[in-house]
C-alpha cells in the first residue's frame, strides 16, 4: 500500500515538474473571433473586421500570447472600446526563458521614448483608434511599424523544418529530454536558421515613413535644446533618396547585407530604437561618435584609429547627389544648387540652347532658301554634293563671263573620260599597231 | 434522395432561366402593397436624415493581427447594395458583425422579406450569371470534414461571395435583379429626384421588407429550421455544426437585448 502511494505521488512530483501546458485562448475568445467575416463598417467609414485569422495568429510573434494578456479589460460582450485598448509596455504571462521572468517591451519602450521618435503611441491602442493616429500624430506609434507577423517567416520556414528535424540528434546529444526541447528548442533554432530580417527589410520599416517625401515635409521638427519648432530641412526630406545613392544603400537594393542599414547607423546599440538628431551629442550620428558607429564591429574598424577620423566625413546623405528627378519642389533653388547633377546639366543646357536657336532662324528666315551658309564646309558641301560653284566662285564667274562653265565633278569626271578616249594617238605607236593588225588578219588567213 | 434533390434542381434550373428577366414577387409585393402616411413620413425622416458615409478600406497604420478581411463582392452587384453599405449591419453593436458575417452568403430579402401568407422555397443563386446554382458541400463555410479543420480560411474556403441562398416563389427567384429596369430607376431617382419622390419610391421599395431579421434559433436549431440545409447542399457534419453553433447559444442565455454576456462564463 505504501508502495502504490509512493509511486503515485513520485508520479505527481513528476508531472508538476514537468513545463506547465500553455492554452492559448484560455478564455475562449476564439469561439467568436476565429469566425470570418465579422465586418463592419464604422461611423468614420472604416472598414473593421473583429476576425483573427486564427491559423496565423497561432503561429505569428504573439502566438502563445493570450488575448487578455494585452486585451486587459475585456470581461462581457459588446465589449467597451476602452476595455479593449493594449499597453504595449506591459508585461505579459509569457515568460523570458532563461530567466523565467515575465516578459515585457517596457525596456524597448524607455528606449524609444529617448529617441527622436518618443511621442509616438505606444498605449490605448485599439483597432478603431488607427485613423485617430493617422490624423493627429507624426512620431510613429509601435504598430505603425510593427505588426503581428509570423514568427518563423515563410521564407525560413524550409530552413526551420531542416533544422528541426537534426535537433534531436545534434542538439540531444547534450540536451537531453523533452522539457528543453519544448522550452527553448524551437527558440534557438529559430535564431540559428539566420536573422529574422535582412537589412533591406528592416530599410522598409523606416523608408516606409521618411520614404514619403510629402510626409516627411509636413514633419514638424523641434530643437530638444531651445524647444524651438521649426520645418524640416532638405536634407531631412531626401533622406532615403540621398542614401539610396550612396554605396550602403546600393548594396542594400542589389540584396547585399554588406552595406549598412538605417539603424546600422543610426541606432547601432541596445535595442535599436534609440536613434537621435546627429546634432544631439548622445546619437550614433553625431560627429564626434562617428568614428566608434562607423567602425563597429565588422564595419571600418580602422576609423578609431587617430588619423583615420577623416574617413568618417564621408556624407552618407549627401545632396549633391540627388538626381534632378528626386527633386520635388522645382520652386527650391538651394536644392537646385545643391545637385551635382544640376550643374553637370548646364554645358548640355548652353548647346541645346544655341542649337535650338539655330534651328529656329534657319526656320524663319532659311526654310526655303537655296543659300547654304558657307561656313564649316559649306563650300565643299555646295561644290561636292549640290554640284554648283560656291557663292564666291559664282561671283568670279559673273565677274568674267568668257570663261568655260563648271561642271560637276561628275560630269566633268564623264567629259574627262571622252577626252581620254579621243586622244590623237602619236606616229610611233600608229606603226606599231599596224604590225600587230597586220599579224592578226595573218592568222585568219590559216 | 441524391437523385431526387438534383431533379428538384433541375425543374428549379429551368424555372430560373426563364424567370430572371419576369417580374419577380418583391417588384408585384412594392408595387402593390399601399403606402400609408405613418410610413411614408418615417421614410421621409430617413430619407432627410441620410449622409453617405466614405467607406475608407485600408489605412497605413495596418491592423495589428492578420484580420482575414473577406473582400466586399456584393457592393453595387444586388439591388439591395445599390444604396446599402456591404457590409450593411453597423447600429446594433451585439449583432452587428455576426449579422454581416451571414450576408456573404444569404441574400438580404431571405432574412428581410418573409411574408405571413407566402411560403418561399430557398436555392443557391448565382447574381453573375444570374441563374440557380447547384446545392454543394463546398457553398457552406463550415468545416466540409475532419481534415480541413484547422486550414487557413482562404484554403477551406470554395464559395462564391455572389453565390447566395434566395427565395423562390412558384419556381421563379423572388428579387429585383441589379439590371432590372426598375433597380435601374431607383438609382437614378436616388441621383436627381426630389425628396417627396425618393421617400416616396423608398417608402415602397421597403414595403414588402421587415427591418428585423429572423431570430438566430429559426435556423440554429434542428427542429423545423427556417432553412432546410440538406436541400441546400450541407453535409451532415456542418449542419451539426451550424444548428449547435456555440454563438446562438450565447445569445440564447442572454436574451435581453442590453444584457451584457460575461465571457469568463462563455466556455461554462
Amino acid at each position: 500500500m505504501l508502495k502504490i502511494f509512493s509511486i503515485l505521488v513520485g508520479l505527481f512530483l513528476l508531472s508538476s515538474l514537468q513545463a506547465a501546458p500553455r492554452y492559448t485562448d484560455p478564455d475562449g475568445c476564439m469561439s467568436c473571433h476565429a469566425i470570418e467575416g465579422l465586418t463592419f463598417i464604422d461611423e468614420k467609414g472604416l472598414t473593421r473586421s473583429s476576425s483573427i485569422d486564427q491559423s496565423h495568429y497561432y503561429s505569428s510573434l504573439h502566438g502563445s500570447v493570450p488575448c487578455k494578456d494585452c486585451h486587459r479589460k475585456i470581461t462581457d460582450y459588446p465589449h467597451k472600446v476602452e476595455n479593449g485598448y493594449v499597453d504595449c509596455t506591459e508585461s505579459c504571462h509569457v515568460e523570458e526563458p532563461s530567466e523565467g521572468v515575465a516578459y515585457t517591451h517596457k525596456p524597448i519602450h524607455e528606449e524609444m521614448e529617448k529617441s527622436v521618435h518618443g511621442g509616438g503611441w505606444y498605449k490605448e491602442l485599439a483597432g478603431g483608434n488607427r485613423l485617430e493616429e493617422i490624423e493627429t500624430e507624426q512620431d510613429p506609434s509601435c504598430r505603425r511599424c510593427h505588426s503581428n507577423t509570423l514568427y518563423i517567416l515563410e521564407s525560413q520556414l524550409e530552413n526551420f523544418k531542416e533544422a528541426f528535424q537534426h535537433a534531436e540528434t545534434e542538439c540531444g546529444t547534450c540536451h537531453q529530454g523533452k522539457a528543453w526541447m519544448g522550452q527553448f528548442g524551437g527558440h534557438i533554432l529559430r535564431r540559428f536558421i539566420g536573422s529574422r530580417w535582412v537589412k533591406s527589410e528592416n530599410n522598409k520599416l523606416c523608408m516606409d515613413c521618411h520614404g514619403d517625401i510629402k510626409k516627411m515635409r509636413d514633419v514638424e521638427q523641434e530643437d530638444r535644446e531651445t524647444k524651438e519648432k521649426h520645418p524640416p530641412s532638405e536634407r531631412f526630406v531626401n533622406a532615403v533618396e540621398s542614401y539610396n545613392k550612396t554605396l550602403h544603400g546600393r548594396l542594400l537594393i542589389a540584396g547585399s547585407d554588406y552595406g549598412a542599414s538605417c539603424l546600422d547607423c543610426h541606432a547601432p546599440k541596445g535595442w535599436k530604437h534609440d536613434i537621435g538628431a546627429y546634432k544631439d551629442k548622445k546619437s550614433a550620428s553625431h560627429v564626434d561618435e562617428l568614428k566608434n558607429t562607423c567602425g563597429q564591429s565588422d564595419c571600418h574598424g580602422y576609423t578609431k584609429k587617430p588619423g583615420n577620423e577623416g574617413f568618417t566625413q564621408t556624407d552618407m546623405h549627401d545632396m549633391s547627389m540627388l538626381t534632378l528627378g528626386d527633386v520635388d519642389h522645382w520652386d527650391k533653388l538651394d536644392l537646385l544648387k545643391g545637385s551635382a547633377w544640376f550643374w553637370a546639366l548646364w554645358p548640355f543646357l548652353l548647346v541645346a540652347i544655341i542649337f535650338a536657336m539655330g534651328s529656329l532662324i534657319w526656320w524663319l528666315f532659311f526654310k526655303h532658301s537655296k543659300k547654304v551658309i558657307s561656313i564649316l564646309g559649306g563650300s565643299r558641301f555646295e561644290r561636292v554634293m549640290i554640284g554648283r560653284k560656291p557663292k564666291k566662285a559664282r561671283a568670279a564667274r559673273k565677274a568674267a563671263p568668257a570663261k568655260a562653265k563648271t561642271e560637276p565633278r561628275y560630269k566633268a569626271s564623264t567629259e574627262a573620260d571622252k577626252v581620254t578616249t579621243d586622244v590623237v594617238p602619236i606616229k610611233k605607236d600608229v606603226d606599231s599597231q599596224k604590225e600587230v593588225d597586220a599579224k592578226n588578219e595573218g592568222k585568219k588567213d590559216v | 434522395m441524391c437523385k431526387v434533390r438534383q431533379a428538384i434542381f433541375l425543374m428549379i434550373c429551368l424555372l430560373g432561366m426563364s424567370a430572371a428577366y419576369a417580374e419577380s414577387y418583391y417588384l408585384k409585393a412594392a408595387n402593390s402593397i399601399q403606402i400609408s402616411a405613418e410610413k411614408l413620413q418615417e421614410s421621409t425622416d430617413k430619407v432627410n436624415k441620410h449622409k453617405d458615409i466614405k467607406v475608407i478600406d485600408a489605412l497605413e497604420v495596418p491592423p495589428f493581427h492578420k484580420r482575414g478581411l473577406w473582400e466586399q463582392e456584393s457592393l453595387n452587384k444586388t439591388f439591395c447594395t445599390g444604396c446599402h453599405l456591404s457590409p450593411p449591419h453597423s447600429k446594433d453593436l451585439r449583432s452587428r458583425t455576426f449579422l454581416n458575417m451571414h450576408t456573404e452568403f444569404i441574400a438580404c430579402e431571405t432574412c428581410h422579406m418573409r411574408p405571413e401568407n407566402v411560403k418561399f422555397s430557398y436555392q443557391w443563386f448565382d447574381y453573375r450569371t444570374q441563374q440557380t446554382s447547384e446545392p454543394a458541400v463546398e457553398k457552406f463555410r463550415q468545416i466540409f470534414s475532419e481534415e480541413d479543420r484547422g486550414k487557413p480560411g482562404e484554403e477551406r474556403r470554395k464559395t462564391n461571395h455572389l453565390i447566395k441562398i434566395v427565395p423562390f416563389y412558384k419556381g421563379e427567384v423572388a428579387l429585383i435583379l441589379r439590371d432590372h429596369d426598375f433597380a435601374q430607376q431607383s438609382l437614378t431617382l436616388w441621383e436627381k429626384g426630389v425628396l417627396s419622390d425618393k421617400a416616396a419610391h423608398r417608402a415602397k421599395i421597403h414595403a414588402p421588407l421587415k427591418e428585423k431579421g429572423p431570430e438566430c434559433k429559426a435556423c440554429h436549431q434542428s427542429e423545423q429550421p427556417f432553412l432546410d440545409l440538406n436541400v441546400l447542399g450541407a453535409n451532415k457534419m456542418q449542419i451539426r455544426s451550424m444548428q449547435r453553433h456555440i454563438v446562438p447559444q450565447f445569445f440564447k442565455r442572454y436574451s435581453e437585448k442590453d444584457q451584457k454576456i460575461k465571457i469568463d462564463s462563455l466556455l461554462k
